[in-house]
């Protein structure tokens, strides 16, 4: 036997190792696109479905009991007359410090603006810091507001200005205040201390609390104090001149009143 | 990736760890925030980067995409895909609280629940940050070197090179007749 056939032979098995060489590599290209398709279908399945679950989970109760003068399940607490030249909604955690300082400077322009009917102050209570400070205290302090709203949206305004005169120093996992503490402010602001009491028990404006905190984050309220001033939100800065000097906030309201 | 064999046999194995930790750690950061969807949109609100609807989306969208990511990377599936994703994933994070940092808000990262702003003296940007940093590493280490055992990938399984004819990176017996790749050797070795 001459060499050449072992030659051709030689040859012919290279071609056939390179020809099942690109059919192993052709393979595993379609495998790996294969596998990274079943990567994104799995993703893809697992946003849509757990989307889908939290939006049925997590949609407003629409069967929510309101408190007086609320007429959206996830509306604030309007105090004052609705005819009022000037609507300003007000955001606020009972628990938040900020709140409380802003309360301190604006609380009797606010309250005095409400009483002569020129503001319709909307009250937006939130208990996002329950959790931030590992405890249960904005929950029942913003049940309270719209339990003392049946006594009236002074006995409401009244009690909303007693809660932050009141409130502690932030302690995480600390109550801030007792239901006993709630009870005895809704009494002091005008509103019946057992109602308030039963109404609290019976957690009966928990469900629109929790609507109202929902309806936060559609109004892109991300902290709090938060205002806004016949539907726009005051800008940052002019809200910390609010926190030092009260007659910015009257400006603000007189200035919306004769805009509108 | 035809080097596997000049790889050392511990290397699958960090693979292997890499994947696990940041499943653990991307699946614990998702159903945390997934169980609480208005907490995670207030969250991703606060960095004030996106308008507050992109913000809700984002906030909807984001714990189930580390839920599925967490899911890829625990099964091993797409391994190198998982984790670029998932590295791009920790590149956003970062620049996120590096942006927030920057612009001197005062928020917490809500990367594993809560979020939105705080007070400034608890503000933990740096401590964030190198968190973000570390996963990022995980995410790198996994994209360059996703073969890992306990994984439905079969990374190096048909790698049969020139060199190594007759052996499979694995170490799987040659004469393991029936599956695809070993008819191949198998007739390799006949001929």
């Amino acid at each position: 036997m001459s060499a050449k056939p072992t030659r051709d032979r030689a040859a012919a098995r290279a071609r056939a190792q390179q020809l099942r060489e690109e059919q192993a590599q052709a393979a595993r290209r379609r495998e790996r696109w294969l596998r990274i398709g079943i990567a994104v279908a799995v993703l893809v399945a697992v946003v849509v479905v757990g989307v889908a679950v939290n939006a049925t989970r997590n949609q407003v109760d629409t069967e929510a009991a309101l408190p007086a003068g609320v007429t959206e399940a996830d509306g604030g607490l309007p105090l004052g007359t609705a005819d009022a030249p000037v609507t300003i909604d007000l955001w606020e955690d009972f628990q938040c410090p900020a709140c409380a300082d802003f309360e301190a400077t604006n609380a009797p322009v606010l309250e005095q603006a409400v009483t002569e009917g020129d503001v319709l102050l909307v009250l937006h209570p939130l208990t996002f810091l329950d959790e931030n400070l590992d405890n249960m205290s904005s929950l029942p302090a913003a049940q309270a507001l719209a339990c003392t709203a049946d006594a009236g949206d002074e006995a409401a305004l009244r009690f909303h200005g007693t809660v932050f005169a009141n409130q502690p120093p932030e302690t995480r996992g600390e109550e801030a205040w007792s239901e006993d503490d709630l009870v005895r402010w809704a009494e002091e602001s005008g509103a019946d201390g057992a109602d308030v009491r039963g109404c609290l028990d019976d957690e009966r404006f928990a469900a629109w609390v929790d609507n109202v905190g929902r309806s936060g984050s559609s109004a892109g309220v991300t902290g709090t104090p938060a205002l806004f001033v016949g539907g726009e939100r005051v800008p940052d800065d002019q809200l910390a001149a609010m926190f030092e000097d009260p007659s910015v906030l009257e400006q603000v309201i007189a200035d919306a009143a004769t805009a509108s | 990736m035809t080097a596997l064999s000049h790889r050392p046999a511990w290397l699958p194995w960090v693979s292997t760890a890499a994947r696990l930790v940041l499943a653990g750690i991307l699946g614990y950061a998702g159903a945390i925030k997934a169980v609480d969807p208005q907490t995670m949109v207030r969250a991703v609100q606060a960095y004030q980067i996106l308008p507050p609807a992109v913000g809700e989306l984002i906030g909807l969208v984001l714990p189930f995409l580390e839920i599925g990511l967490a899911l890829l990377l625990l099964l091993g599936l797409a391994t190198r895909f998982a984790a670029a994703v998932t590295a791009v994933l920790m590149l956003a994070f970062l620049a996120g609280v590096a942006s927030a940092w920057a612009r001197g808000l005062s928020i917490d990262c809500g990367c594993f629940g809560g979020g939105g702003e705080i007070d400034p003296e608890e503000t933990r940007y740096l401590e964030e940050i190198l968190r973000d940093i570390g996963f990022l590493a995980l995410a790198c280490w996994l994209v360059v070197f996703p073969a890992s055992r306990f994984a439905l990938d079969r990374h190096g399984r048909r790698e049969a090179s020139p060199h190594l004819p007759h052996a499979y990176p694995d170490g799987r017996p040659t004469h393991d007749i029936g599956a695809g790749p070993a008819d191949d050797v198998e007739e390799e070795r006949t001929r």
